[in-house]
């Protein structure tokens, strides 16, 4: 039996709520929010799991909605230099990632992208054939360059992620497995640059939510590690940023005009 | 003669989405890409009509598919020069400057792209004052010009040259073509002489449109409502003001077509809008009465900001304000309507102005 574990840290509160395969209700409980918030999330997770006698290794996701995520963007704190791999080549050299973003943001993120070939067109077919030279160098030029987390998009890949996931698991032999990739297809539906941005800033807000599992696994005494391995088994952050792109509505279109779709269609 | 900054492309994309009429497909894109294109190439100039000679040739610029895949695969970005100098190779003549043939929606901002790259200037025209969904549908054909020789170019640089009997085997074409692309291409088309041109664009579009996009902009700064600033700069009417209560598509025709339901609001309350589109909007029926329809603009804005609201946004519960703008007089001639009339597009009307309805209304 796998199960699911849900965080929402509000203003006052911190829910944790344990669901099963069919959505069940495992376990609920409510702790103080922290100011720190970690500490109430820590609270939280340890009584639901207390509550419901469900062994952490058997949680394949854990979702986290908190506000510090989006306040980090805003705040422009904490954020990781994502990397992106766009597959679409020779598509979209004339709109690259970060077009339009604000340069404050840049300043924190850096532009560090590389365009590759692939990415399919709307009937499946592939733009252009997936290079695995291609990718691993510009991964090694991405990681000269300093990158802590990675970003991955491709033309249609809410259609086919298959590409995607390629990309990923050359990241993780180049990059080590400790940087957290984002698949685009995990993040948005169809519309490029809005999905990619807001996998961008998944990836960006990786740091955060990689903090708190770490100083999670140092504290705890249950086997959190297989907590800590699930989320970053399923770099699909799914696991701890899914919300960026719904917590997007907070920015307005001027804050952030590439970040204007990041506003719409993606859930 | 003036020259076009990136701020203006600002305007441009949102004004554009006002002459769209609810299509033309949404600007972003073309705003982007125009926006790169002037900052590494230079500010494009934007020439009158009158400012190209007789003799000289223009070759208007566009992007051609489904607006869903337009906004999922993007451009390589040679396409459009690809596309114009492959057209531009058929004439003896000079070339002296692009334009765009739509000036409503993502074809407003392509040339602008196309002018930049080329360091070409764009003038300052359209062959629509609004945004219609097929190839044909332009002034020029009222006047005779000929669509081909056409150039289709996609992002790999494949190119296709269609030469036709007549612009709607160029419509048929280029769509078959456009779809074998992967349902998206750069096209250049309706090349034509500057005497030409002089009889036949809708002047001073491009202009227009940054004009709208300007005011809906700096009213938005200002906290105030763009719409009566809208309804000045285009002789337009408010047709209404509602809630949607329901939005219908049907894609299974190649287009979007469907209708929206509003609930009037204020003034309007106890009244119902239905709005019937195809890409664009068609006919706006106020209590199953019409009270503008095609070839004049109807627009719906968000009811805050005046912002368009185009057929692909239209969400249950929105506010908005509805506006009906006339057209070019050229559509209202006989052969305009035959091409674009309401009964083009199957209604069994007659085509009456929106600044005539409008009087019945108040009577």
């Amino acid at each position: 039996m796998s199960y699911r574990l849900g965080i929402d840290v509000g203003g006052t509160n911190t829910d944790a709520v344990i669901l099963d395969e069919q959505n069940r209700v495992m376990a609920k409980c409510k702790r103080p929010s922290s100011e720190d918030i970690s500490t109430g999330i820590t609270e939280a997770v340890d009584a639901v799991l207390g509550e419901s006698g469900i062994n952490p290794s058997q949680i394949v996701h854990a979702m986290l909605g908190t506000t510090h995520s989006t306040n980090a963007i805003v705040e422009r704190k904490g954020l990781a230099r994502a990397g992106i791999i766009r597959l679409g080549a020779p598509s979209g050299i004339a709109v690259p990632p970060f077009l339009d973003w604000p340069d404050d943001i840049i300043r924190h993120i850096g532009r560090h992208y590389r365009i590759v070939h692939g990415g399919y067109e709307y009937n499946g077919v592939p733009i252009a054939p997936v290079d695995r030279d291609e990718i691993r160098r510009a991964l090694e030029e991405l990681k000269d360059e300093g990158i802590t987390a990675l970003a991955v998009s491709g033309v249609f890949s809410p259609v086919n992620s298959e590409q995607e996931m390629i990309v990923r698991d050359i990241a993780q032999e180049v990059l080590g497995k400790d940087v957290p990739v984002s698949l685009s297809s995990e993040v948005g539906s169809i519309g490029m640059l809005e999905r990619e941005n807001a996998t961008i800033l998944n990836a960006a807000n990786c740091g955060f939510s990689l903090r708190f599992f770490s100083k999670r696994t140092a504290k705890s005494q249950r086997d959190s590690r297989s907590l800590h391995y699930t989320e970053r088994r399923n770099p699909d952050v799914r696991g701890v940023c899914a919300k960026i792109p719904r917590l997007y509505h907070c920015f307005r279109p001027d804050k952030l005009a590439a970040g204007r779709g990041v506003s719409y269609r993606n859930t | 003669m003036r020259h076009l900054t990136v701020k203006d492309i600002d305007f441009l994309a949102v004004g554009a989405a006002v002459l769209g009429s609810g299509g033309g497909g949404d600007p972003y894109l073309g705003k982007l890409m125009a926006k790169a294109a002037i900052m590494e190439k230079g500010e494009v100039q934007l020439i009158d009509v009158d400012e190209v000679p007789d003799d000289k040739l223009v070759i208007p610029s566009a992007m051609m598919g489904a607006p869903a895949v337009m906004l999922e695969k993007l451009p390589n970005g040679s396409e459009p020069e690809i596309s114009f100098r492959a057209a531009a190779s058929f004439f003896g003549t000079e070339v002296c400057a692009t334009m765009s043939i739509e000036a409503g929606g993502i074809n407003s901002c392509i040339p602008v792209y196309t002018a930049a790259r080329l360091k070409l200037p764009l003038v300052d025209c359209d062959g629509m004052g609004r945004a219609f969904p097929e190839i044909p549908m332009v002034t020029f054909s009222l006047g005779g010009v000929e669509a081909s020789p056409m150039v289709c170019c996609d992002e790999k640089g494949n190119k296709v040259v269609i030469e036709s009997i007549n612009n709607a085997w160029v419509e048929t074409l280029s769509r078959a073509v456009t779809v074998a692309m992967g349902l998206s291409s750069m096209i250049g088309l309706y090349a034509m002489d500057g005497k030409t041109l002089k009889k036949w664009a809708v002047r001073g579009t491009i202009s227009l449109a940054i004009e709208i996009g300007k005011r809906i902009v700096q009213s938005n700064q200002k906290k105030m409502s763009p719409v009566d600033s809208i309804l000045e700069v285009t002789n337009g009417y408010r047709l209404f003001e509602g809630k949607v209560t329901d939005v219908q598509r049907d894609l299974t025709t190649g287009f979007v077509r469907g209708k929206a339901l509003f609930e009037g609001i204020e003034s309007y309350r106890g009244s119902v809008m239905r709005l019937e589109f195809q890409n664009e909007n068609l006919v706006a029926f106020l209590d199953e009465k019409p009270c503008a329809m095609v070839p004049d603009l109807i627009t719906i804005l968000d009811r805050e900001t005046g912002n368009p609201i185009t057929t692909e946004h239209l969400k249950y519960g929105q506010r908005a304000v509805i506006i009906g703008m006339p057209c070019v007089d050229i559509w209202r001639s006989e052969k305009g309507l035959a091409q674009v009339g309401p009964r083009y597009f199957q209604y069994d009307i007659d085509y009456v102005p929106v600044e005539e309805l409008m009087k019945e209304q108040s009577r």
